[in-house]
C-alpha cells in the first residue's frame, strides 16, 4: 500500500502543498482509492480493449 | 399560478425543517406564472444548485463558488421546462460538488428526509428529492454521476431518472465527473416523470406508454443480492414478482464496474479542483477535501485501466440485453441512515455509511444505462426504491415497466 512518507512527494508532483495535519486523512483516502483499484487492476485485458464508450444521441 | 402559490406556501411551511432549498425565486416564479403555457403549464419545480440560473450563482453546494459572477443565462434544461410551462421556483441543496450521497453540507446546512427528519434524503440530489418528497414541488432537477438521483429518489420514496449518459444537455451546468455525469428528473407521479423528460428529450415520447407483453424481465441477482439488506431486496423481489419476472440474472462485472466508477470519479475530481485544492482548501467541505486530494495524487495508471475495464464491462452488460430487455435490482443496499452516522451494515458486514449507499446504482451509471427508480415499500418506517433498468437509449422500456408496476 502506498506509504505515509510517499504522498507529499506525489502531492508535489501535481503543485499540491498538503498541510501536515491533511495527511494521515488524505492517506487513508488514497489507500482506499488503491484498494478498490485493486478490483480494477485484477482484469486482464487484451491489447484491442479501447478506453470506456461515450454514447450520444 | 395556483399550483405555484401553493408550492410558494408549501416551502415557506416546510423549508426551515426540511432545508431542501437554498434559493427562493419568488419573483421570478410568479413573473413566469403569468404567462405560462404548454403542457407542463403552470407546474412548479426547483433545480440541484449546480444548474445555471440567470442571475443567481451557480453554488454546487460549494462555500468557493460563491465569489463567481451570477449566471448570465438559465441552462437548456431550465429552458426547456420552462418553454413547456412549467415555472422554476428555486434552487435546492446538495452535497458539495456533487461528491457524497447524503446532502450533509457543512456550508449550507443537512437536507432532511421528509419521511423522518433525523435522517438524511440521500444525495447528491438530496434538497430536489426532499422537495418533492415534501410536496414543496411536484417536479425538481438532479444529477447522477453515481447514483445522486437514484439514492435520494430511493432514500425520499419518489420516482427518479437517470437517462441514458449523453441524452440530455450538460450545458451551464456545474460538473463533477465528466466521463459519468447525467441529468435528469424527480417527480411525485410517474406521469409527471414522463411528461417533464419528454419536453426535455429529443426522441421518442414517453408519456403514456404502456403494456409489457413480450419483454423479458428479470431480477438482478448475485452483486446486487449479496450488497442489499435482506428487507430492501425482499421488496424489489416482490416487485419483480408483481411484473411476472421469475428469472434472476447476475450481472457481470458489476463489482468491477463499481470499482472502475470509483477510480474515475476519484481521478477527475481531484483533477477538476485542483486548482482550489492549491490555493485555499480550507474553504471546501471538510467531508470531502481529502477525499479529492488524495484522488488528485491517484497514478495515471489505474485511471486508464478504470476507463479500459469501463469498456470491457460494457460489452459483458451488452451481451447479457441479448437475453433480456430490462433488470431490476434495488436502488438503495438499505434505506436512509441517520444524519451524522458514519457507517450501516449491509448482511452483517459494517462500512462507512457515505460512500457505501451508492454501492447499487454505480454499478449502472458506470456504463450509462437508463434508469427508472420507482418507489417500491418501506422498511422500519423508511422508503426504499428499485432500479428499472434498460439498454442505451431504451428509456422506453423503463417507462414501459414502471407503468405496470404502478397499476399492480
Amino acid at each position: 500500500m502506498i506509504r505515509k512518507e510517499e504522498v507529499p512527494g506525489l502531492a508535489a508532483m501535481v503543485g499540491l502543498s498538503i498541510e501536515e495535519k491533511r495527511i494521515p486523512s488524505v492517506l487513508a483516502n488514497l489507500q482506499r482509492i488503491e484498494q478498490v483499484a485493486q478490483a480494477v487492476n485484477a482484469v486482464e485485458l487484451g491489447p484491442e480493449v479501447e478506453l470506456g464508450p461515450e454514447w450520444r444521441p | 399560478m395556483e399550483a405555484v402559490e401553493r408550492s410558494l406556501a408549501a416551502i415557506r411551511a416546510q423549508d426551515s425543517t426540511i432545508n431542501a432549498f437554498t434559493a427562493v425565486l419568488e419573483d421570478r416564479a410568479r413573473a413566469t406564472a403569468r404567462n405560462a403555457s404548454g403542457p407542463l403549464k403552470g407546474i412548479p419545480f426547483a433545480v440541484k444548485n449546480l444548474f445555471d440560473i440567470r442571475n443567481l450563482t451557480t453554488l454546487a453546494g460549494s462555500r468557493i463558488n460563491r465569489d463567481l459572477p451570477p449566471a448570465a443565462r438559465d441552462s437548456p434544461l431550465i429552458e426547456k421546462l420552462e418553454a413547456a410551462g412549467a415555472v422554476l421556483v428555486g434552487a435546492t441543496n446538495m452535497d458539495e460538488y456533487a461528491y457524497g450521497f447524503s446532502t450533509e453540507n457543512s456550508h449550507y446546512g443537512p437536507t432532511r428526509n421528509p419521511h423522518n427528519p433525523e435522517h438524511v434524503a440521500g444525495g447528491s440530489s438530496g434538497g430536489s428529492a426532499a422537495a418533492v418528497a415534501a410536496g414543496m414541488v411536484p417536479l425538481a432537477l438532479g444529477s447522477d454521476t453515481n447514483g445522486s438521483i437514484r439514492v435520494p429518489a430511493s432514500f425520499c420514496g419518489i420516482w427518479g431518472l437517470k437517462p441514458t449518459f449523453g441524452r440530455l444537455a450538460r450545458e451551464r451546468t456545474f460538473p463533477f465527473v465528466n466521463a459519468l455525469d447525467h441529468l435528469g428528473p424527480f417527480a411525485d407521479t410517474l406521469d409527471l416523470l414522463a411528461r417533464s423528460y419528454d419536453v426535455m428529450q429529443d426522441g421518442e415520447k414517453v408519456a403514456g406508454m404502456k403494456g409489457t407483453n413480450g419483454l423479458r424481465i428479470a431480477l438482478a441477482g448475485g452483486y446486487f443480492e449479496e450488497n442489499t439488506e435482506p428487507e430492501v431486496y425482499a421488496l424489489a423481489k416482490r416487485a419483480a414478482e408483481k411484473l411476472q419476472a421469475t428469472q434472476t440474472v447476475e450481472i457481470p462485472g458489476a463489482a468491477q464496474g463499481r470499482a472502475a466508477a470509483f477510480v474515475i470519479t476519484a481521478s477527475e475530481s481531484g483533477q477538476l479542483h485542483l486548482p482550489n485544492l492549491r490555493r485555499r482548501p480550507q474553504d471546501f467541505e471538510p467531508l470531502i477535501v481529502e477525499r479529492l486530494m488524495a484522488g488528485a495524487l491517484m497514478p495515471a495508471a489505474w485511471y486508464l485501466q478504470a476507463q479500459r475495464v469501463r469498456r470491457w464491462y460494457y460489452r459483458q452488460v451488452m451481451n447479457l440485453f441479448e437475453k433480456v430487455d430490462v433488470i431490476l435490482a434495488p436502488a438503495t443496499p438499505r434505506p436512509a441512515q441517520r444524519i451524522g452516522q458514519e457507517s450501516f451494515a449491509i448482511r452483517g458486514r459494517e462500512m462507512p455509511a457515505r460512500p457505501n449507499a451508492g454501492l447499487l446504482t454505480q454499478p449502472i451509471s458506470c456504463i450509462g444505462l437508463p434508469v427508472v427508480c420507482a418507489p417500491v415499500g418501506k422498511v422500519e418506517g423508511l422508503p426504499v426504491g428499485m432500479q428499472i433498468i434498460a439498454a442505451p437509449w431504451r428509456e422506453d422500456l423503463c417507462f414501459r415497466v414502471a407503468h405496470e408496476l404502478e397499476q399492480r
